[in-house]
């Protein structure tokens, strides 16, 4: 490891990981202790996420150590930082991934300004995307960095429940289910990661190299939970707040891809020895078809969001099983599209569960047409998952399809089924939303909630025209992951 | 390993601290019986003998063979009972316990393969988070127990939960400290006059409060036992204090014949004009009756802080059990007899027990240290019921 050694400058210095997560913990814990103070905390972490994204997405790491002449110290991007013998540097890999974390969180601070989460969104979210750094940062330790990152998640995954409970007196379920996957899978990679030790003595074992990488794909897969182990996905987007929810998802799963890509690069043998690929394609269609068969019969906006999710989800894991390298540009462009509907989705569904009381029917029934921007934001960032036409996800999902038809066409066919099941979902949705109003006492929508609704629909629609506006940050991103 | 075993039992009193907070109430996500649970595990025990599965687990060479081989076994028994403990159940406790369980060998195994690599410290940090994630859980299920919806096809046999959300008098008691709508006002010379006695000073804890037995089923009661024990003690022979006590209460109740049946009964329908008293027809002079028609038809329930604050004025005025010498509105012992032929709609609880009281019921509980079976007052007979509902039921912890 190139690890620099601050011990040779002068002044004092600071690691770029030490300055990441203390300044993240150190927010957590002004932001908790004012946390009834939402506006104030919310509007304070958004700013500095939003600052730290922009800054790591520009960062060049081989440029000099920046100096902080206010609090006189010296910031060594390539600096280490090492407890319990794990060492976090930031690295160029590790670059799209922190930025894109903090991007997402400061989105959903801006979201939170306007209606809450929960007072305890804010710090503990600060914690969350202190741990997801973490992950992100993991370079070296007793065991190798992919093979830890199960454990971690736990761990996030346990933080996680306390905002998506937020206090509700709801079903836990979803919340809990969150925790099973991470649970039964650590030992796996723990497990995995000694005769990984044993593999690096004989490299060409090949009963070491079938235990390594059966060990691994089985993990792996049950990480992606897919059908049978989904229904944390959909009992989260049920009962959990909205942008809560869009948030833990996708921070999950943008650690989750990173960690696969980790693991296929560390050990390339494992879709030689084990069919990877065939476990993901069979993970794939079953999670597509029954999140678009359960999103045809789902009446709560909630539940049917997480499964409209669920079947994106089933497409990008399908994706994820196709050989070749080249897909993983693919992946990360479904996945980009993925957030930005989820996003779209959540603005909406955030501010109709507000105006709504919890989405009860009563209330629900004709509040599009008090809340117009908000239901057709929910309702086009539902679509896009479902790859609607004109929708953000139109392009990802047809690029998707195209390649999974190219590989077997009946795959594609399925995944069209379970989208119009999707779709139709999301068509009896629209008209309960925009039917008869049985609740004349609801308030017109917010404008400020109309005007970010409006922004939704507006990056939706532009991705959905222009989708090689996200040619150039994936690009960037793919790159420096293969550094 | 003596930290492990440190974790892991404050991981159990993490538990057992939220369960202790947490009020009792029937979880919807119960695990099956002891049966089914039993005669699963005994299942998977057969099957594990049956089958050979030939599956080892890594374990460094200063360990025997034979010694790896028991601890594989041991594993894999406590992975499947994780995995069982996962599968049959949905609420927080049983999967927190699940969880854990299948972090103890992996939390072994970290310590004998990975020594001194900090893995085994992440590990046990790891399972306090899951410990306190699945508390915090437990805490918020108690109080959305009543929200949840019935699954029929769930495997977890929500028989509890669907028999408690079936009946909306079911409430659970973690919900009575957010129920806290203020009931009718009652004022002490309205009871005294009713029952002629007192209340007892507090509801014990773990009393389930529902609408109908707080509010109207005791004055109900108060006042059937009342007239019921004029009629009972006609004939009797009695002590000179007890005598002297029905007699107020037939001075306060019934002034007219406490020997007889009430003539009056038949006639105080309320809202009905009638022979005995035609004054009930008239709007002007029937508010009494129709306030005291109000209050005891009132469905509002009472909270147990409502109870304490309705029965703090009856409990100060009524301590000695004293009658109130005063001329009673005619109206309300009338009302009261009324109420007697009347039969009460049987109130069940939250565990499904009825607190309907009859009046062979109420005749055999009475209290043999203080009185006779005949001698007893109506208030006496329906407090011992009243504790004997409470006793039935388990308290708040």
């Amino acid at each position: 490891m190139n690890c620099f050694d601050p011990a040779t400058l002068n002044s004092p210095n600071i690691s770029l990981p030490l300055l990441i997560l203390g300044g993240l913990f150190l927010l957590a814990l002004i932001t908790y202790i004012f946390r009834s103070w939402e506006w104030l905390t919310t509007s304070v972490a958004a700013v500095i996420t939003g600052w730290l994204a922009l800054w790591l997405w520009n960062l060049d790491l081989s440029a000099a150590p920046i100096q902080l002449s206010l609090l006189n110290r010296v910031i060594v991007p390539t600096g280490c930082l090492e407890r319990l013998g794990f060492m976090l540097q930031v690295h160029p890999a590790a670059i799209p991934v922190l930025a894109t974390s903090m991007a997402l969180a400061c989105i959903a601070f801006v979201l939170t300004i306007r209606i809450s989460q929960g007072h305890s969104f804010v710090p503990f979210t600060l914690i969350l995307l202190a741990g997801y750094a973490l992950l992100a940062m993991l370079v070296s330790g007793p065991v190798a960095a992919p093979l830890i990152t199960p454990l971690l998640l736990v761990g996030l995954s346990s933080i996680g429940i306390y905002i998506l409970q937020a206090g509700r007196a709801t079903r836990s379920d979803g919340p809990l289910r969150s925790l099973i996957p991470a649970v039964l899978t650590f030992p796996l990679f723990l497990i995995a990661s000694w005769y990984a030790d044993r593999l690096a003595l004989s490299p060409r074992d090949p009963e070491l190299m079938n235990i390594v990488s059966l060990l691994l794909t089985v993990g792996i897969i049950v990480l992606l939970a897919p059908v049978p182990l989904h229904s944390a996905m959909a009992d989260v987007a049920e009962t959990a707040p909205p942008i809560v929810t869009m948030l833990l998802t996708l921070l999950y799963q943008l650690a989750l891809l990173h960690l696969i890509y980790r693991v296929l690069t560390a050990y390339p043998f494992i879709p030689r020895t084990i069919p990877l690929e065939f476990g993901l394609t069979i993970a794939g269609v079953l999670t597509a078809a029954w999140g678009g068969i359960a999103a045809a019969g789902a009446e709560h906006p909630g539940r049917l969001w997480g499964y409209a999710a669920l079947h994106d989800w089933g497409l990008l894991i399908m994706l994820l099983g196709i050989p070749g390298n080249t897909n993983w540009q693919i992946v990360l462009f479904l996945f980009a599209l993925r957030a930005i509907s989820m996003l779209t989705a959540a603005i909406g569904l955030s501010a109709i569960e507000h105006a709504s009381r919890t989405f009860d029917s009563e209330w629900l029934q004709g509040i599009g047409k008090r809340m117009p921007w908000n239901s057709a934001a929910f309702l086009i960032g539902g679509l896009g998952l479902a790859g609607f036409p004109l929708s953000a996800g139109f392009t990802g999902h047809w690029v998707g399809l195209m390649t999974v038809a190219s590989n077997d066409w009946r795959i594609a066919a399925v995944v069209m089924v379970a989208s119009a099941g999707v779709v139709i979902g999301f068509i009896r949705m629209a008209r309960t939303l925009y039917g008869p109003l049985i609740q004349t006492r609801l308030l017109n929508e917010n404008p400020v909630g109309a005007l970010l609704a409006f922004v939704g629909i507006l990056i939706s629609a532009s991705l959905a025209l222009s989708p090689q506006l996200l040619t150039g940050p994936i690009e960037s991103a793919l790159l420096a992951l293969s550094r | 390993m003596i930290v492990q075993v440190c974790i892991i039992a404050l991981c159990t009193l993490i538990l057992a601290i939220s369960i202790a907070q947490a009020p009792r109430s029937p979880t919807i996500s119960q695990s099956g019986n002891w049966i089914m649970r039993l005669l699963m595990l005994i299942l998977v025990y057969t099957a594990l003998r049956l089958f050979d599965f030939n599956f080892s687990l890594p374990f460094p060479n200063a360990i025997e063979a034979s010694d790896a081989l028991r601890m594989t076994v041991f594993f894999i028994w406590i992975s499947i009972c994780a995995l069982l403990t996962l599968g049959l159940s949905n609420s927080p406790l049983f999967t927190g316990v699940a969880l854990l369980l299948w972090c103890v060998p992996a939390h072994v195994f970290a310590t004998l393969l990975l020594p001194e690599s900090g893995v085994s410290v992440l590990i046990g940090i790891v399972e306090l988070l899951i410990a306190l994630g699945c508390s915090y859980l437990i805490l918020t299920e108690s109080l959305s127990i009543k929200q949840r919806p019935i699954v029929s096809t769930d495997i977890t046999f929500p028989v509890e939960g669907r028999r408690m959300l079936t009946d909306r008098s079911m409430v659970p008691i973690g919900e009575m400290t957010t129920m806290d709508i203020p009931t009718v006002p009652l004022t002490a010379e309205a009871r005294q006059a009713m029952t002629g006695v007192t209340l007892p000073q507090t509801a014990p804890r773990g009393t389930i409060l529902s609408d109908t037995n707080l509010t109207d089923e005791p004055l109900r009661i108060n006042r059937a036992q009342a007239a019921q024990s004029r009629a009972a003690q006609s004939g009797a022979k009695q002590s000179q204090k007890n005598q002297s006590q029905i007699n107020q209460m037939q001075a306060n109740l019934s002034p007219s014949d406490s020997s007889q049946s009430h003539p009056r009964r038949e006639t105080l329908t309320p809202g009905t004009p009638t022979q005995a008293n035609p004054t009930q027809a008239d709007p002007t002079q029937a508010d009494p009756t129709q306030n005291n028609q109000k209050w005891v038809r009132s469905g509002s329930p009472l909270t147990r802080t409502n109870l304490k604050a309705a029965q703090k004025p009856l409990t100060d005025s009524l301590s000695s059990r004293q009658v109130n010498q005063s001329l009673p509105d005619q109206s309300l012992p009338n009302q009261l007899a009324e109420e007697l032929q009347e039969p009460t709609q049987p109130t069940p609880n939250l565990f499904g027990t009825s607190t309907h009281l009859d009046k062979d019921y109420i005749n055999s509980k009475a209290e043999p240290q203080q009185k006779s079976k005949k001698e007893k007052t109506g208030l006496s007979r329906l407090f011992n019921r009243r504790q004997k509902d409470e006793t039935d039921l388990p308290k708040d912890r």
